[in-house]
């Protein structure tokens, strides 16, 4: 059985899931992509607005999450983190 | 009676240098892993700065002992028929066997730390009861050097052996030079252990742990630029 995601993996599977997607996705899709129910997702979004982590737009009516500059940086740091932590067996 | 210069006469100065790089890149990688914490929150990645700033504070330990013993040494002058020498004041006899101390007890529990982190599942009185022999393994060390770097081997030894396991699990070729550079590091300990029979293998030892470090620093900046690349 596969252990309970860290608040860092969450957040990674966010970012990876709207940089999977060319860097925007709509709120449902990025929902049901990174396996978490909406007041999860809602609660991870605030967080990551709140850190510049990824903005709210609106396309054609519709709205849009994106990744930022900042949240591109983010996830290059995580990478690495994880990368390490491989290597080191941590 | 405590015996706290191992060193022969040539390499004076040189083992305050090689403990120095030593410092550097144990530093670095701690300093890395400090802001992988501040990242994530996670404790492993504290547990494994603190280790790594233990380790480097204790050389910096060494270097602090072994700058004044050298110093002190070098003021032995002759002229003539007299010899001048210095005598060591209370003040710096107390520095170098402080210096000596902290070196040994930060060394160890730096050491601890890591084994601690690598091998999970005590519980808290193993973790108090083994904490407590190295305390008093850091005060018997004083007059016996081979105990203190016996000890080293083991938790070093021990460490090497999980990091070998990853390897394997991992597949990752520079996960490889890890075990490497830690086995290397065990190397030079093994050599200390032999410092009461000839001063060269404090020399021969120093130096494997340069090399160690060195591997050590390689395995760690290949880490970082294959997480970058990926």
């Amino acid at each position: 059985m596969e252990r309970k995601r860290s608040r860092t993996d969450i957040v990674a599977d966010i970012l990876s899931t709207i940089q999977d997607k060319g860097g925007e996705i709509k709120p449902t899709h990025l929902m049901y992509k990174s396996n978490l129910s909406h007041k999860q997702m809602q609660t991870y979004l605030d967080d990551l607005v709140q850190n510049e982590l990824v903005d709210k737009v609106s396309k054609k009516n519709y709205q849009y999450i994106i990744i930022t500059d900042k949240g591109h940086r983010f996830m290059a740091k995580l990478k690495e983190m994880k990368e390490f932590e491989k290597a080191f067996g941590l | 009676m405590e015996e706290i210069i191992y060193s022969p006469v040539w390499f004076y100065g040189k083992d305050i240098i090689i403990d120095a790089i030593g410092v550097v890149i144990l530093s670095l990688i701690g300093a890395t892993t400090l802001k992988y914490y501040r990242l994530s929150r996670d404790r492993k990645y504290l547990f494994f700065a603190s280790s790594f700033f233990a380790i480097a504070l204790s050389f910096l330990a060494k270097m602090l002992g072994n700058l004044k013993v050298y110093s002190l040494l070098s003021a032995t002058r002759q002229q003539g028929a007299l010899v001048f020498q210095y005598h060591v004041t209370e003040a710096s006899a107390m520095l170098i066997l402080f210096s000596f101390l902290f070196y040994r007890i930060l060394l160890l529990f730096g050491w601890y730390g890591l084994y601690l982190l690598y091998h999970k599942g005590h519980n808290k009185a193993d973790i108090i009861v083994m904490a407590f022999f190295l305390f008093v393994i850091t005060f018997l060390t004083s007059a016996w050097f081979f105990l203190f770097h016996l000890t080293l081997l083991l938790l070093i030894g021990l460490v090497v052996w999980t990091l070998a396991r990853n390897c394997k699990k991992t597949r990752s070729g520079t996960a490889k030079l890890l075990p490497v550079s830690f086995l290397i590091l065990a190397l030079g300990h093994v050599m200390f252990l032999f410092i009461g029979s000839a001063r060269q293998f404090y020399v021969i030892g120093e130096v494997i742990q340069l090399i160690g470090y060195f591997l050590l620093l390689l395995a760690f900046i290949l880490v970082l630029r294959h997480g970058k690349k990926t």
